[in-house]
């Protein structure tokens, strides 16, 4: 409770917090701004060459490109989120060890400024929408639930990671790998049609997927991902930030000792 | 009164991990290895942990207002101390219960981050002190002001010299309305001037009923600044009382001395029957060579423990000049005075009349002795001086040539 209060005390903090992961990153990089279409864009390239082209897989009628590009954009959420909150503190060392605020900010901050580069995305994404049969309507709203449960579940993520990485700096290396396994088993590339129908449910029980499937449903108008399984996504992703949180507590007391 | 900050019995203890490869480090795959080897062993894995104590059973109260020093050797706890007031580290027991905003500067590299500019650096750090956006603009000119960045304000930080780093960061801490002020050694790096300032700045913050907790190894500026001083020694507080008091108990803990106050070890010339238990010039800081006007008297202390009348022992004192020349020799004995007429503490004092020594730098030798037959306690060097001109004249600088420098009567017939 009294974390919660702290927490709304520091509105301020976290507002700046995001505002500094921006800042720093679109005026450090050169291409800036670019970079952050650029990726997806290389992304669903390749994967439309792969599976569009040389496995033939179907997209609902939907241009390949189109199709693995909306699956990239809702992915960047999730894989830059727990990236960027994983390495949180190790990042801000000094402030961690110098002053004291509430810790939680800081993983959140990182994970949240995601959103700004997924902003960036969706829009060159409109911009491009009408040449390829226009916008799906209402419908285009959902498109808000969906990122909401990727972010929680990379809020979740990110900072039981933000917590480990400082115990055991090692394991910082390990989430690429973590994250690039995670996007072969998650439809991100591939329609879901293309996991055989007896594994169907169980490539749904990766709660990854169906948010997935719920933003590209959104912005083009593919099948939608069955009810259960997004209820059970986001009481996964519920469950896992609580947890997190917790998690995080216990380790917050040494935190300062460790790094 | 309710107290500002209240510490009750906080102890801290850091485990220091022993890793296999002799590092101190935290892998995982350190620890895994640990794991199977032991289990391979068959042994429970056992913790290869080393405890370090940091702070001990520490207790101590501070009113709204107060200016407190703490004072202590590397590594005696005092910046453990701060991070454990400030939150930044938890105390393994006991507890910090602090009224009101902290504002901290802990060390030189404060929570700045280096490739924001000076102004967000400023809005982080009042972000972090849980301010309002509205209420760090309405600081911000006076903030920059201070620290003398302007022109650096919109350049990251990064690019600062040291020294304006430190500025900064001073600055944001002291100006942000924090109603406890804690500053953990920073000033070393800023300039004199900027250093002068920041007393004057923490000395109107306290004046303004706020509480400053200072940490600094430069026992000057502890004195002008403080006025209680808290002594830790080894994690354990050793010593809390005024600041004087304090900054002579810490330089006698030490048994270091400077070299115009020198104050005895603590098993100083045990086994003789009368010691020295301290020697100085009179009025000279504890840690800097004291400096006097040609035109002023130096009066020289010496503070004496005697357990056991001797007869016929003697005090001497020889002031020798910078080229190893003795210009004098004293003693109580030249006027009649028998300082060892009583066992117990006694405190002596001897003035050298103003003009008497020329300009330059003196030490002297102290000897508790009975002359020809045996020492009882030699100091060599201790208390030192310097002499300066203070009298202008119209000569040049060699008229007053000679080992000492007295303006002797002349008549003319
Ligand atoms: N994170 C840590 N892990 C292990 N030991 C630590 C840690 N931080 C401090 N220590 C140890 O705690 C002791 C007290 O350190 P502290 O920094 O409080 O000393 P200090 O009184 O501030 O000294 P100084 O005058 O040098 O600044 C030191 O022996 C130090 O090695
Ligand atoms: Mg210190």
């Amino acid at each position: 409770m009294q974390m919660a209060r702290e927490l709304v005390e520091h509105g301020e903090l976290f507002r700046v917090f995001l505002f500094r992961q921006i800042s720093i990153r679109y005026a450090q990089t050169a291409l800036g701004a670019l970079w952050v279409v650029l990726q997806p864009t290389m992304f669903a390239l390749i994967y439309s060459l792969v599976f569009g082209v040389f496995a033939a897989a179907p997209s609902e009628g939907k241009p390949y490109f189109l199709f693995s590009y909306c699956g990239t954009v809702a992915w960047t959420l999730f894989a830059q989120g727990i990236e960027r909150a994983g390495t949180s503190f190790i990042q801000d060392e000094r402030l961690v060890t110098k002053t004291w605020f509430p810790r939680l900010l800081l993983p959140f901050a990182a994970a949240s400024s995601v959103l700004l580069d997924v902003l960036v995305a969706i829009t060159l994404l409109f911009i491009a929408l009408p040449f390829f049969g226009g916008f799906t309507g209402w419908s285009m709203l959902l498109a808000i639930p969906a990122l909401l449960i990727l972010l929680m579940l990379a809020l979740g993520a990110g900072t039981l990671l933000a917590a480990i990485n400082v115990r055991w700096r090692d394991i910082r290396q390990a989430t690429p790998t973590l994250v690039q396994v995670l996007v072969w088993v998650t439809p991100v590339a591939y329609p879901l049609v293309m996991v055989p129908e007896s594994m169907r449910s169980t490539a749904l029980a990766n709660p990854l997927a169906a948010p997935i499937l719920l933003f590209r449903h959104a912005m083009i108008g593919t099948t939608p991902p069955p009810a259960w399984s997004l209820a059970w996504s986001a009481a996964v992703a519920v469950a896992l930030l609580l947890w997190a949180i917790q998690v995080f507590r216990r380790v917050e007391r040494t935190l300062a000792d460790h790094i | 009164m309710t107290s500002a900050i209240s510490v009750d019995s906080i102890s801290k203890c850091y485990r220091i991990r022993q890793s296999a490869r002799g590092k101190y480090g935290t892998d995982l795959a350190d620890d895994l290895v640990n794991l199977f080897g032991s289990i391979v062993r068959g042994r429970i894995p056992r913790s290869s942990f080393h405890e370090f104590w940091a702070l001990r059973d520490v207790s101590l109260e501070i009113r709204p207002g107060e200016t407190v020093a703490l004072l202590g050797p590397n590594g005696a706890g005092k910046s453990t101390l701060l991070k454990i007031l400030s939150r930044v580290v938890r105390p393994t027991s006991g507890s910090a219960t602090l009224k009101g905003r902290v504002g901290s500067l802990l060390e030189v590299g404060t929570g700045f981050h280096p490739d924001l500019t000076g102004r967000a650096n400023v809005f982080l750090a009042g972000a972090i002190l849980g301010l309002s956006r509205a209420e760090i603009r309405r600081r911000f000119d006076e903030i920059v002001d201070f620290a003398g960045v302007e022109a650096f304000v919109d350049t990251p930080v990064k690019r600062y010299s040291s020294g304006m780093y430190t500025r900064l960061a001073f600055s944001v801490a002291a100006h942000l309305e924090a109603d406890i002020l804690l500053v953990d050694e920073v000033l070393a790096v800023g300039d004199a001037q900027f250093q002068r300032k920041c007393l004057g700045r923490m000395d109107a913050v306290a004046s303004e009923g706020r509480t400053v907790v200072f940490v600094s190894h430069n026992l000057a500026q502890v004195r002008s600044l403080c006025r209680r001083g808290i002594v830790f020694e080894k994690g354990r507080l050793s010593l809390d009382t005024g600041i004087d008091e304090a900054i002579s108990g810490y330089l006698s803990s030490l048994g270091g001395s400077s070299p115009s106050c020198w104050i005895a070890p603590p098993d100083h010339a045990r086994e003789a029957p009368m010691r020295f238990l301290r020697v100085g010039v009179a009025g000279g800081g504890v840690e800097e060579l004291a400096v006097r006007g040609t035109d002023a008297p130096i009066d020289l202390e010496f503070d004496i423990e005697i357990d056991r009348r001797e007869r016929s022992a003697q005090l001497a004192v020889r002031i020798v000049n910078d080229e190893g020349l003795p210009v004098l020799t004293t003693a109580p004995e030249d006027v009649g005075l028998d300082f060892c007429s009583a066992v117990g503490r006694r405190k002596l004092g001897v003035r050298i009349p103003a003009g008497l020594l020329a300009p330059g730098r003196y030490s002297c030798l102290c000897n508790l002795h009975i002359p020809g037959v045996v020492s009882f306690d030699l100091l060599d060097g201790v208390p030192a001086f310097e002499v300066q001109e203070t009298r202008t004249t119209t000569r040049g600088d060699d008229h007053r040539k000679g080992v000492v420098a007295p303006r002797l009567d002349w008549n003319l017939e």
